[in-house]
């Protein structure tokens, strides 16, 4: 399973990482929000947890530049929007992607890892 | 302070551009001296003018938004929406002239206009306030200030001589002081012999600088005589043309201020019959004090004085209760939610490499120490949610679970209450219908004041206990403790605006309590117990 993380916080990004490769995972990262479309573009993921806010772009632009690789159907089953915003016009327009949203920090860590391993 | 650039914005989008001219200046201080007696200007905003002087550019910016702004050296004047004045200022060819090229000239006569302001403060009425003019020069340099007064529509006008010491009033007919007024409107220059104004037939000796002013409800005679017979000065001329300009705002008030005694007194008798007790500070002075037995409200002489103090003092002092703590109730809600935002982040990336490692083949005694961190971890998530849930900022109400309210609050009060024993003592689980926010407040405050008094009475095995009493219509949440208490003689003040016996407290936390559980539909009261103090807090279920 290759999944990519796109999160500015260090210790976030890191922890996660491991956590994920420990469950078997082969795991990119980065911080940088136009780095990860060029990761997404030259590779092939199965799963993309990404941040919404991001240093230099926001989590949103990131998944309209996938779009020139992925499907509607693709994105809304590889992305996994993971976020502390809880307005409800942030989320509003996270549920118009279709793909899963996720609170930071998460409720349950480890139910929330074995839904980034899960390949539908 | 804003700046000259605030004006070049789109918002000014009523700019006048123009070229100064020789009736500029006249135009200019008689606007200035308007508004700089007009309600709306604020002491402070004259600091503003002298700064900006020194950079060559005066600029005067008023509460309302208008401001003027002048710049000798560019000669360009900005006027910004100025308000109900008439301006018809004419275009001129600019004119080299001595005075206004001078720098100088325009903070001098700044010093003098506030000069003149304070004059007209301190003066009891209109004579004594003509007669401070003996302060500014070069009027110093002159003998006698004929004062002719006529309150337009009266039979009679009065002739005031007004001495360095001495005032001395003549009554005088109407059609005299108006043969005079002509004969000065309709002379060019200021300055009159004795013949042509007929001088004589009021006791006016010798050459004199004479100005005709039409004022409200009064027309004004002023007259300034050395009593000799040698030509006025071209410099005193000049001068004289620039002071009763602005002069004539000032007289004006200071008629207004001697007829309006009266006023002085009903608004005294409306402060006395205010529904609360206050303080009326002004010019370092204590004025007045309602309820208590000082009343030193008689240092107040005029009724300009008393203007000065109303506005920046009780107004003041009572919109601070309401506006500025909505205010920091507000900013404070944004703050938390920053600070919540900033926080979570970080906290979250621990929580999550303390999991990790958690996981790491390690030592036991390691591993405690990562399960300790991770806990602690939780406790700093659990309080930065705590804080968001108190400080949301709207008056809804909500079902709310009081045990977990209370515990909530205790959680905020730890290190405050640190040493104090903590009891809350109920059975079940009690619902209400009501505002978290609000209640939350009164409960932490009430712990907080508690915790200060107990710790500061160095009470033995402090406590504090909350129990609560139900019936169907209403819950009743008591606070105890086992300190010093509330006196007999002191509850009734307790509840009071501004009553502490703290240093450092501002004594609104009951008052404001109060009224948010009156608010509540409820109330918050005190009993007096033998040990302790004894609130009760009665809400709607």
């Amino acid at each position: 399973m290759k999944i990519l993380i796109i999160e500015d916080e260090i210790l976030i990004q890191k922890s996660l990482q491991k956590l994920l490769e420990k469950k078997g995972a082969i795991v990119d990262s980065t911080s940088n929000g136009e780095d990860a479309i060029e990761l997404i573009l030259n590779n092939s993921y199965d799963r993309i947890i990404c941040d919404l806010m991001l240093q230099d772009i926001t989590g949103f632009d990131i998944i309209e530049e996938s779009k020139n690789k992925y499907t509607l159907d693709e994105i809304k089953t590889k992305f996994y929007i993971i976020t502390a915003y809880t307005s409800e016009q942030v989320l509003a327009k996270a549920r118009t992607y279709g793909c899963k949203i996720l609170n930071k920090p998460f409720t349950n860590i480890s139910e929330a890892l074995n839904e980034f391993m899960e390949i539908e | 302070m804003e700046n000259l650039n605030r004006t070049n914005t789109k918002k000014a989008s009523s700019k006048l551009f123009l070229k100064l001219g020789p009736s500029f200046k006249t135009k200019f201080l008689q606007l200035y001296t308007k508004l700089l007696v007009s309600e709306n200007f604020e002491f402070d905003n004259r600091a503003n003018i002298l700064l900006n002087a020194a950079d060559d550019k005066i600029s005067c910016h008023f509460l309302d938004g208008h401001s003027i702004d002048i710049s000798p050296q560019n000669l360009l004047v900005f006027l910004s929406k100025v308000p109900s004045v008439d301006i018809n200022i004419k275009h001129h060819t600019i004119k080299t002239n001595a005075l206004y090229n001078n720098k100088n000239f325009w903070c001098d006569r700044h010093f003098d206009i506030i000069k003149t302001q304070n004059a007209l403060n301190n003066s009891k009425n209109t004579l004594e306030f003509i007669q401070s003019f003996y302060k500014l020069t070069p009027w110093n340099q002159f003998k006698t200030i004929h004062f002719f007064l006529h309150e337009k529509g009266h039979q009679n006008s009065t002739h005031y001589q007004i001495f360095k010491n001495d005032v001395q009033k003549v009554q005088q007919n109407v059609s005299e002081f108006n043969t005079l007024f002509q004969a000065i409107k309709k002379s060019k220059n200021r300055s009159f012999g004795q013949a042509s104004l007929k001088a004589s037939n009021f006791q006016i000796i010798g050459t004199c600088l004479a100005s005709e002013l039409s004022l409200k409800q009064h027309n004004v005679i002023l007259i300034f005589t050395k009593e000799d017979f040698l030509p006025q000065q071209e410099q005193d001329i000049k001068e004289f043309n620039v002071f009763t300009t602005y002069i004539k705002s000032f007289i004006d008030i200071s008629l207004d201020i001697s007829y309006q005694k009266n006023k002085l007194q009903l608004i005294k008798q409306s402060f006395q019959s205010l529904p609360f007790d206050f303080s009326l500070k002004g010019q370092g002075h204590l004025f007045f004090t309602k309820n208590k037995k000082t009343q030193l409200f008689e240092k107040v002489t005029t009724f300009s004085q008393y203007l000065l103090l109303t506005k920046t003092t009780i107004q003041d002092k009572f919109k601070y209760i309401d506006i500025t703590h909505k205010e920091r109730i507000i900013l404070l809600g944004e703050l938390l939610n920053t600070l919540k935002h900033e926080l979570s982040n970080p906290l979250f990336g621990l929580q999550l490499s303390a999991e990790l490692l958690i996981l790491e083949k390690l030592e036991d005694d390691q591993i405690d120490f990562l399960k300790e961190i991770a806990l602690s971890i939780n406790r700093c998530q659990a309080i930065i949610d705590s804080f968001s849930n108190l400080y949301k900022c709207d008056g809804t109400k909500e079902q709310t679970d009081l045990r977990q309210l209370i515990n909530e609050v205790f959680t905020l009060t730890k290190s405050a209450s640190r040493e104090i024993n903590k009891k809350l003592l109920i059975d079940e689980d009690i619902l209400i219908d009501t505002n978290r926010t609000w209640l939350a407040q009164i409960l932490f405050n009430l712990i907080i004041n508690s915790s200060q008094a107990l710790l500061e009475n160095g009470t033995e095995s402090p406590k504090i206990s909350i129990f609560i009493e139900c019936s169907s219509e209403e819950v009743i949440i008591h606070l105890k403790d086992n300190g010093p208490g509330v006196s007999s003689e002191k509850v009734k003040e307790i509840f009071t605006p501004f009553y502490t016996t703290k240093d450092k407290g501002n004594g609104l936390g009951l008052s404001i309590s109060k009224s948010l559980a009156q608010k509540l539909g409820g109330d918050l009261t005190y009993q007096v117990d033998k040990i302790g103090a004894h609130f009760l807090l009665r809400l709607m279920r």
